[in-house]
């Protein structure tokens, strides 16, 4: 009875937030959709559907208790790893084997991948006797977010990769591991960006080094913090001819958008300039130019956010943030008020994912962070990213009505 | 089932521990949005002037309009220079591959060579954001062949552009020049005065002349284009800036004489026609032979026209007017006489010294006249042409002092007329002069003698001849010669000292040269049938052809001279065998102002399509 009385009241405040971001998104593909003969692409109609499917996949949710979802963790994540494997079969779709497809029909393992990966650590997470201190007791969560990221780099989305990684180590800080073992376990990451530069990778080596000596680390932790970090180095140059043609231009112009104007820094500044010209309150939404007269690339997708920059103007921007530090600013409380360390962490981890997300997408927009495809969360047009979103709420309201009913078994 | 109330303390998650690690999160996770926010702010408030420019940049395309070209008038009001509706077909390519592509299509329409366009895309690399001229004259079939390819074509325009037409397209070639599309240094040269590729500039004669007055301010179409360089439509900010018309001119120049020169000058000779009003300075008549017509400049220029003009040995396009110079014969012989007065070294009255037998004994060089004159003064030596006595006459002043007259009288500079590329006179400017030339010791004492006929080292344009012509009949002012009518007073170039009886003496020789029985155009001229009382002077030039060229210049009317026509005809046997064009030409000038109807001048058969494209 009181299961029942606490859990049936909708939060209808996560809900209402993710609609109007969502009504807000279909709002901003039916602009951008708009082209200059009068024609509409009509994304914003198969975005709708998704709306639809969504919206039924946050309210089946609300059938499903947490535990179960715990239980079948390792399930989903053993079938997102499965899928993760068959997607690379398919064909390419502008040069990433991301799509698995059947006919019209289509979805991105990766954005599912996601949530199986945050559902499977949280499940370690609340195994854990106590917090983990030392950098080999992350070992698991480790290899549990590196394997789908490995797979991710194959098809190859750079993108999801640094998304993969971003939630382990949001992960591990929320498992209550100290920030310098998480740092410790990310290291190589940063190895990975200084190698190009060699004195400035000896510089970090060195610093890393000391580290190690003032946290008085174990014989293993050297060994994993050492060798991680000279593979890494070693690896990167490697590594980084392997990347595509595509995404090393994309990491480049980032650097230097104005080195190619007409071609790869072609999106980077027109963008800026689509955003740049909307000034205070935009050209009134439908009416942004840039949009309309296709010099904004990817208008649906990756720069949906620039439309709304372009047509809404700071004001629109900021509505847009406040909206989502709102809900993301929910999520945070959600995962510090509920007691159970697989809901807790749940709810954390999703709020890592649509942070990434947004940070990563929005920032982009404004050319602070090179070009890596990554929707942006409600928005860009793509189902199988809305579907995680949605799943997001869903989880999030989860984790807020089981706060007190949960236990352990 | 007893459900817990109170959060589990367990080690990982206990409350303090969260509250701790969730304040760390909100802290980051709204430090990272603020950041982002700041940067949106910079992005669209700080820098937005700037990335609003770069949009407009992006979204709009300006293509010039060009501005009709300021009309021509004669003194009558009567048209010279005109345009008529054409159109032209521009690319507005956002691409070197869609210029190409462009290309492909319109090519075969417009029958483009591989060099044309060629040359076009060079032009566009030159300047990638301008739109390029593909032909700026093309009829309405070509218009609607290259409109139902317009959605193939991405950037095409298609606008009215002016062309340039002179209803008497060869009559006026001279006078008006022609106009054509800016060359590549011109426009590097006049860049800054607003020019861009495709523009129409005046070439020659008084439409480089007046260019800036005739040509307008350009207006220009701001289209709005999408990333493919597709044109949607009008810019709705400001979608059009009027192109305003250039300034009309108005010339002091008589069509109709212009008309009456062209058919009057001998068939396939070289030679020019110049008339001045001797009272100002003003221009009547302007006329070189061979002429063309401008006409083929303004329309679609082939190389091979523009290769014949060129390499045509008549030189059609030298305006013999203002800008080829001939020896002027016996018509000097009245500067001659005027020197020699002014110095007062000569009795008007008086004979010379010897009489003519047919030549002049001067050393051991006899110097020949064309005829046996016997004795002769002043006037009847000038009425009669006589070579003897001018010889003597020249002797009489000295080369020192013939030169320094010449020379003070401004024989030797420009006429200063509202011309381009006006041909400089000949005149030598002392006896050191000729020691430079020749060398000292490399020339005779017989010089003075030639010179004194008009031949040797002078020379004058036919628009100089005329010039001091005017001069001996206005009482000795020499006014620069202007074809643009003002209301300004005459300019005053230099002035010919003379008493007024001086003047007469001179005056009443210009008339016995055609109506005096002896005078050299007495039958010639009087073959016309003269209304007024007419007066003139013959030349006959030896040069190093086999045939003399010849001059004549006539005056009318006498009592009160109101025009100044001067004949050349290169290899025109003689001067007085020209005497009828130029009566003829100061009769109509006459009857047109005193009111005497002129006939109407029928419009020559120009069509404003095929025909004024044909071959000069």
């Amino acid at each position: 009875m009181e299961r029942a009385r606490i859990s049936s009241p909708h939060n209808w405040y996560l809900l209402i937030l993710a609609l109007i971001l969502s009504a807000g998104g279909l709002a901003l593909l039916y602009s951008a959709g708009q082209t200059a003969t009068g024609e509409n692409s009509g994304y914003w109609q198969f975005q709708l559907v998704w709306l639809f499917l969504a919206v039924i996949v946050y309210a089946g949710l609300g059938f499903v208790p947490l535990r179960l979802i715990e239980k079948s963790a390792w399930a989903i994540y053993a079938t997102c790893l499965f899928l993760l494997v068959v997607v690379l079969a398919f064909p390419a779709i502008s040069g990433a084997h991301s799509w698995i497809r059947f006919g019209p029909l289509g979805f991105q393992p990766s954005e599912f991948a996601k949530i199986g990966v945050i559902l499977v650590v949280a499940r370690w997470v609340a195994s854990l006797e106590e917090p983990p201190r030392q950098l080999s007791q992350l070992t698991v969560p480790t290899l549990l977010v590196g394997l789908p990221a490995c797979l991710t780099l194959l098809q190859p989305d750079l993108g999801t990769t640094v998304i993969f990684v971003v939630l382990l180590a949001g992960l591990c800080f929320w498992s209550g591991a100290p920030g310098a073992t998480v740092f410790l376990l990310l290291s190589p990451m940063v190895s990975i960006l200084l190698t190009f530069s060699l004195p400035l990778w000896s510089t970090y080596i060195v610093g890393v080094g000391a580290l190690l000596f003032v946290l008085g680390a174990s014989r293993g932790t050297w060994l994993y913090v050492a060798a991680s970090n000279l593979f890494m180095g070693i690896v990167a140059l490697p590594l980084w001819n392997s990347l595509a043609g595509y995404q090393k231009q994309r990491l480049l112009v980032f650097l230097q958008p104005e080195s190619d104007p007409r071609g790869a820094g072609w999106n980077l500044i027109q963008s800026k300039v689509a955003i740049g010209s909307g000034g205070w309150f935009g050209k009134g939404f439908l009416e942004g130019t840039q949009k309309r007269l296709a010099f904004l690339p990817e208008r649906h997708t990756d720069f949906v956010f620039s439309v709304l920059g372009e047509e809404l103007g700071f004001l629109g921007v900021l509505a847009a943030f406040v909206l989502f530090g709102l809900l993301l600013a929910e999520g945070v409380r959600i995962a510090e008020r509920n007691p159970d360390p697989f809901a807790s962490t749940v709810a954390f981890g999703l709020v890592i994912l649509v942070t990434g997300h947004l940070v990563v997408n929005t920032a982009m927009t404004a050319g602070l962070l090179p070009i890596t495809g990554l929707p942006l969360p409600f928005l860009s047009k793509g189902g199988s990213f809305l579907l995680v979103c949605f799943t997001a709420v869903g989880l999030w309201r989860k984790a807020w009505h089981e706060r007190f009913i949960m236990q352990r078994f | 089932m007893k459900t817990s109330l109170v959060p589990q303390s367990s080690a990982p998650f206990d409350p303090i521990h969260r509250s701790q690690r969730a304040r760390l999160t909100r802290l980051v996770l709204f430090g990272l949005l603020g950041i982002l926010v700041a940067n949106f702010f910079r992005l669209q408030v700080i820098e937005h002037t700037e990335h609003q420019r770069q949009a407009t940049r992006n979204q709009v395309r300006t293509v010039p309009l060009p501005a009709p070209r300021g009309f021509i008038y004669d003194r009558y009001g009567r048209v010279i220079a005109e345009n008529v509706p054409a159109y032209s077909v521009s690319l507005l390519p956002s691409s070197v591959e869609d210029l190409d592509r462009g290309m492909t299509r319109i090519a075969p329409i417009l029958e483009l060579d591989p060099e044309t366009v060629e040359a076009l895309g060079r032009q566009y690399r030159l300047a990638p954001g301008r739109p390029i001229l593909v032909d700026d004259d093309i009829d309405f079939r070509t218009l609607s062949l290259l409109e139902e390819h317009s959605e193939a074509v991405p950037g095409m325009l298609l606008q009215p552009k002016p062309r340039r037409v002179y209803p008497y397209g060869r009559a006026t070639a001279h006078l008006t020049g022609y106009v054509a599309q800016i060359g590549e240094r011109e426009l590097s040269e006049r860049r800054d005065a607003g020019y861009g590729p495709g523009d129409i500039v005046g070439k020659t004669g008084l439409e480089k002349m007046y260019e800036t007055g005739l040509q307008g301010h350009k207006g220009a179409e701001h289209l709005e284009v999408d990333v493919a360089g597709r044109r949607i439509g009008p810019w709705a900010v400001r979608p059009f800036d009027r192109p305003e018309r250039g300034q009309d001119l108005h010339l002091s120049v008589d069509l109709e004489l212009q008309r009456q020169a062209a058919q009057l000058f001998p068939e396939g000779k070289r030679g020019a026609i110049v008339a001045i009003d001797p009272n100002n300075g003003d221009v009547l008549l302007l006329f070189s032979s061979p002429t063309y017509d401008p006409n083929v400049f303004s329309g679609r220029m082939t190389g091979e026209i523009w290769e014949r003009l060129i390499h045509d040995p008549a030189r059609p396009l030298l305006n013999r007017a203002a800008q080829a110079r001939y020896s002027p014969g016996s018509v000097f012989k009245l500067a001659t006489a005027a020197m020699a007065m002014s110095l007062g070294v000569v009795d008007p009255d008086e004979f010379e010294d010897v009489p003519c037998r047919g030549g002049y004994q001067f050393g051991r060089r006899w110097f020949g006249c064309h005829a046996v004159h016997g004795w002769a003064d002043l006037h009847d030596a000038i009425v009669t042409s006589c070579d003897t006595y001018f010889y003597q006459l020249g002797l009489d002043l000295g080369l020192e002092e013939l030169t320094r007259l010449g020379r003070a009288w401004g024989f030797a500079e420009k006429t200063g007329i509202d011309l381009p590329n006006e041909e400089d006179n000949l005149f030598p400017e002392s006896a050191a002069w000729y020691d430079e030339r020749y060398g000292e010791g490399g020339w005779g004492p017989g010089v003075v003698l030639n010179l004194s006929i008009g031949q040797g080292e002078i020379g004058f344009t036919p628009l100089k001849q005329a010039q001091i012509v005017s001069a001996i009949v206005n009482g000795g002012r020499i006014y620069r010669p202007r074809l643009r009518r003002t209301d300004d007073p005459p300019l005053l170039a230099g002035e010919i000292p003379l008493s007024s009886d001086q003047f007469e003496i001179l005056r009443s020789s210009l008339s016995g040269v055609v109506n005096d029985w002896r005078g050299t155009a007495f039958r010639r001229a009087h073959s016309v049938g003269l209304r007024y009382t007419i007066g003139g002077k013959s030349g006959t030039v030896e040069h190093s052809g086999a045939i003399p060229h010849g001059w004549f210049v006539a005056v009318g009317p006498m009592e009160h001279p109101e025009i100044v026509v001067a004949v050349l005809v290169e290899e025109g046997r003689s001067g007085s065998a020209h005497s009828p064009i130029a009566v003829q030409l100061v009769q109509t000038y006459l009857d047109g102002r005193h009111g005497v109807a002129p006939a109407e001048p029928e419009p020559l058969p120009i069509a404003l399509g095929e025909g004024a494209l044909s071959a000069p």
